[in-house]
């Protein structure tokens, strides 16, 4: 398993997909520290904002489209077989794989979190909530990343990517839309099954928090590995009954 | 990496042509609403869209960042209510600079602007010039008289210069026939009353009782100074226009506003309706403020966003839900 996900972070770096975020990351939040730089005013909240959502947007694209890559290219090449014949089980399978993109992902969100965080320092003097900021990218990606693969068990590559912003969206919206209406348990249970991206928004709990609230995180965390966990499981057990 | 393949060329294929209908619905829409025009060619018609859509964007930061700002205390009977405002915001000059820069002819965020330097930072001459250059550079704007009106107000309530404030709120309410009343929205009767009234007291003022009447009848026959107010009806009374200040066209309240500023509703109401609606708004910052002490600034125990609380006993569920799939995952390997 371990080996699986070593393999994936090798690749990682052999991929021009994952420099070329990196490289925008980092393009992107100098360009956004020089021009908040100009104004006292900016360097605070805004540089936060900005720098945040930048790393936010480039990572999931990147999560987004290095697992569906790693997952099909796999299939695609039969290098697939080169695990399953050394008496890798499929669950191994998964697990390594998604450890392997959660760690390549993650490397490439420490670097440009080091560059963000270093950028926050110079403008307006160190700021622990950028560092929990980038832990809530993170835990949002590891579920997302979770997401991917179940869905990369169960449609193709395309239909994958859909569904999965389709999920992104949607869920949020439906819920949005359910607040005011009078509805039973049994949808709200339906609700609370389906993962939530919602819960990892930094606008309100990161950039215009006032203060950080440790039950939350301990809630993201915990809501991150029971999602993470449950949709491996679902996509170990979907794998299982797939023909290769 | 492959990335695009050439089979995904119908998705590419499929996502322009989504943009290119979303963007005509759009341009239709806003044609329809009589914002675009359809003497505009397609590319000016996209680049003021563009700029429009990113000026509001910027503006509507401003409002979320104004209200997440530090916030003023002020004490209302036993309770301490807790206020947000522009000059407390440190993020305002610039979100609205970029803001007017993108969309110059954005007239309810120039005159917002202005007005809170003038009032707030005390640069007068800094808001002159931005009112100046609004309305010698885009004289075309619909809702133009809302500058002068405020132009009006510095000259009125800071330079105490009441026969200039005079000529640029008659020039404001020249330039009000640009605007249809059935299009007044909730702001647009709430500057017209408040600049009507300054008007009518700056003529008061200088002793021009006649003037200070037409001003009074054009601001809705709002309250003024007690002196003030005694002398406007003393003239109503004369005149017989009692009728006129029943049915008077700024009298009338429509329910929405222009914008979804739920803080600024109170704008519109009535004196009494301003009273009761002010202590629901105070009871509902008075809330907010002690679920802000409780922990987070938007609390997910009680923010509306949040289907369900979040509290240690969900934690504790759901750690216990991860460690059973875990010893579940073991079991599993073990059974292989």
């Amino acid at each position: 398993m371990f080996q699986i996900a070593r393999d994936v972070f090798i690749e990682a770096r052999r991929n021009h997909f994952f420099w070329l975020s990196l490289g925008i990351s980092i393009l992107f939040l100098f360009v956004t520290a020089s021009f908040t730089s100009t104004d006292e005013a900016m360097r605070g909240k805004l540089f936060l904002e900005s720098g945040i959502s930048i790393l936010w947007l480039v990572h999931i694209l990147l999560a987004v489209f290095f697992t569906t890559e790693t997952l099909y290219d796999d299939l695609e090449r039969k290098s697939i077989y080169y695990y399953l014949v050394r008496e890798v089980s499929r669950l191994e399978y998964l697990f390594g794989k998604f450890g392997g993109i959660v760690l390549s992902v993650g490397a490439s969100l420490l670097i440009t979190g080091i560059v963000f965080t270093v950028c926050a320092t110079f403008l307006n003097g160190f700021q622990p909530r950028c560092l929990v900021g980038l832990g809530f990218i993170f835990l949002e990606l590891t579920l997302a990343i979770a997401v991917l693969v179940l869905f990369s068990t169960i449609f193709t590559k395309l239909i994958s990517i859909f569904a999965f912003f389709f999920l992104f969206f949607f869920v949020s919206l439906l819920e949005h839309y359910l607040l005011g209406a009078d509805v039973g348990s049994l949808v709200k249970g339906f609700l609370l099954l389906i993962p939530n991206f919602k819960y990892y928004g930094y606008l309100n709990m990161i950039v215009h928090a006032k203060e950080f609230s440790l039950k939350y995180m301990g809630f993201l965390s915990a809501y991150t590995l029971v999602f993470s966990m449950s949709s491996l499981l679902l996509a170990t057990l979907q794998f299982e009954r797939k023909a290769l | 990496m492959t990335l695009i393949r050439p089979h995904m060329g119908w998705f590419f294929a499929l996502s322009l042509s989504l943009a290119i209908a979303g963007q005509c619905v759009l341009l239709r829409e806003r044609q329809d609403s009589g914002i675009a025009t359809l003497q505009e060619d397609v590319i000016s018609s996209l680049r003021s869209e563009f700029k429009f859509g990113l000026s509001s964007y910027l503006w509507k930061k401003l409002d979320f960042y104004m209200h997440n700002s530090e916030w003023e205390e002020k004490e209302s009977g036993d309770q301490i209510a807790y206020y947000s405002s522009l000059v407390n915001t440190k993020e305002f000059r610039p979100l609205i600079e970029w803001s007017i820069a993108i969309d110059p002819s954005f007239t309810e965020a120039i005159a917002i602007l202005s007005n809170t330097i003038a009032v707030s930072f005390g640069e007068v001459d800094e808001a002159r010039d931005i009112l100046r250059s609004a309305i010698i550079h885009h004289p075309s704007q619909k809702r133009i008289y809302r500058l002068y009106g405020d132009y009006g107000l510095i000259e009125y309530q800071l330079e105490k210069n009441y026969s200039r404030a005079i000529r640029f709120f008659h020039r404001c309410f020249e330039t009000l026939s640009r605007l249809n009343p059935r299009e007044w929205t909730t702001d647009d009767r709430f500057n017209l009353r408040n600049f009507g009234l300054s008007a009518a007291i700056s003529a008061f003022k200088i002793g021009d009782v006649q003037i200070a009447y037409e001003f009074h009848r054009l601001s809705g026959f709002e309250q003024g100074p007690e002196e003030f107010q005694k002398e406007m009806d003393h003239i109503l009374a004369l005149r017989g226009e009692l009728k006129l200040k029943e049915h008077h066209p700024l009298r009338r309240f429509p329910g929405k506003s222009s914008h979804d500023h739920d803080d600024h509703e109170a704008g519109e109401l009535s004196r009494e309706k301003e009273g009761a609606l002010e202590s629901e708004v105070l009871k509902k910052i008075v809330q907010n403020r002690s679920n802000l002490d409780s922990r987070l600034h938007l609390i997910p125990q009680l923010n509306p966003r949040f289907f369900y609380p979040v509290s240690w006993e969900l934690t504790a569920i759901l750690f216990g839900a991860f460690i059973l799939q875990m010893g579940g995952v073991s079991l599993w390997r073990m059974n292989r």
